[in-house]
């Protein structure tokens, strides 16, 4: 299979506090994989390495063949990051695309058609900031697939989320890896969240990625 | 959307401002208002309200960034950008070109109003207009960083407008041109270089 993502003797550090130390690690295209670990382990931290948002003292990180260095970022991944990230005075519409209008990849009756997906589509009209916690997780899921990314990279994406919605938005992310062929790779502290969805899995324990399942 | 709000309210701002501070002035040395303000600012200048007037005007419209950054808006904006050197060179330009319309207003106005003119039309208007552009870039720049320090839009709006009136009492008058320039240029460098780091630092919460 293609590897979709390669990290080769990765290492970062923080102050002094060594994080990850000569990790190797990559997925495949079509892949749904899993991370998992302590707080604190460096999940987030690898899933922002390989976004570009954080730059690694060591190591080479190639995202489709390309490069990633901090500071510049790869354009056919969509994020969810541990951050509130949407403006509370604006609609969630609005977020959505002023968002949108950077790439000019899709047009305002795709905005509408990915709330509708993520099951906002009557809360468009709302500020965010009247929005739930797990409204504003549906939004920001919204604003990862809306452009059509060929990886996803989600942390923590169902926080917030209640039973229901948790299973609707897994069934959602099957689909697109199966109709779309789209790389997953999310964090969770929930290994049956995990489990549940990823044909991988990975633990991160003592600055080391090792895979478990 | 949002943007296009604001910008066109700033705009609506600036010239209900400078009507009002020409209307301020052209009301003649006696009235109360300018007693009152010559007594305890006279040091400033007769024009200090008015350029300080801008700044707010120029200050309120960089407001809306620094709370974009502040509810962490800007990662996905940012990460929609391609690179982080552009991100910002969009952001730098943009506040440069904001500026620099809204002191064109504020200057058209105040042109259009007085009747004995004072600073922009008495001096070269379009050096002053630049040199204008060049302190409100400083001010916006050193809001955006003393937001970065403190984490708090208003705080650091309320700052940099206390910097504009202690600066304006110690001083007391506009410096030459090319000090301005000099001055100015060497702030905005310095601020834009702490800006970066620090942002990207807060964006990705490596402190």
């Amino acid at each position: 299979m293609e590897k979709i993502i390669e990290i080769k003797n990765l290492s970062k550090t923080f102050k002094d506090n060594s994080i990850l130390e000569n990790v190797d690690f990559s997925v495949e295209k079509g892949d749904i994989v899993g991370l998992t670990g302590t707080n604190g382990c460096g999940k987030s931290v690898l899933l922002k390495i390989i976004c570009g948002l954080i730059k690694a003292e060591q190591g080479e990180i190639l995202v489709d063949g390309v490069k990633v260095e901090g500071g510049c970022f790869p354009q056919n991944i969509g994020v969810i990051l541990d951050c509130a990230g949407f403006l509370p005075y604006a609609t969630g519409f609005d977020n959505l695309w002023e968002l949108a209008r950077i790439r000019k990849r899709i047009n305002k009756d795709d905005v509408t058609k990915v709330l509708d997906r993520v099951g906002l589509g009557s809360s468009r009209k709302i500020p965010v900031g009247k929005y739930s916690l797990g409204m504003k997780q549906r939004l920001a899921i919204a604003q990862a697939i809306m452009e059509h990314p060929s990886i996803l990279v989600l942390d923590e994406p169902f926080n917030a989320i209640d039973e229901n919605t948790k299973q609707e938005f897994e069934a959602m992310l099957r689909e697109l890896n199966e109709e779309e062929n789209v790389t997953i790779i999310m964090t969770s502290h929930h290994k049956d969240e995990i489990a549940a969805l990823c044909t991988k899995v990975y633990q991160i324990k003592d600055k080391k990625i090792n895979l478990i399942s | 959307m949002l943007k296009k709000i604001t910008n066109i309210g700033v705009i609506l701002l600036s010239v209900f401002i400078g009507i009002t501070c020409a209307a301020f002035f052209l009301e003649g040395e006696n009235r109360i208002p300018i007693l009152i303000w010559n007594k305890y600012f006279d040091s400033f200048g007769r024009d200090y309200i008015f350029w300080l007037s801008i700044r707010i005007c120029v200050v309120l419209s960089g407001f809306i960034s620094m709370v974009e950054i502040s509810e962490g808006y800007t990662v996905y904006y940012l990460f929609r950008s391609n690179s982080i050197k552009r991100f910002y060179a969009k952001r730098v330009v943009s506040i440069v070109v904001n500026t620099f319309v809204y002191t064109l207003i504020m200057s058209g106005i105040e042109m259009l109003l007085s009747k004995n003119g004072f600073n922009a039309n008495n001096l070269q208007l379009l050096a002053v207009i630049f040199r204008e552009t060049f302190y409100m870039v400083d001010s916006i720049l050193l809001a955006y960083f003393i937001f970065l320090m403190v984490k708090k839009a208003e705080i650091s709006f309320l700052i940099v407008l206390a910097i504009e009136f202690l600066q304006g009492i110690v001083v007391g008058k506009q410096l030459s041109l090319t000090i301005n320039f000099s001055i100015s240029l060497a702030l905005i460098t310095f601020d834009y270089l702490l800006i970066r780091k620090r942002t990207y630092n807060l964006l990705t919460e490596i402190e």
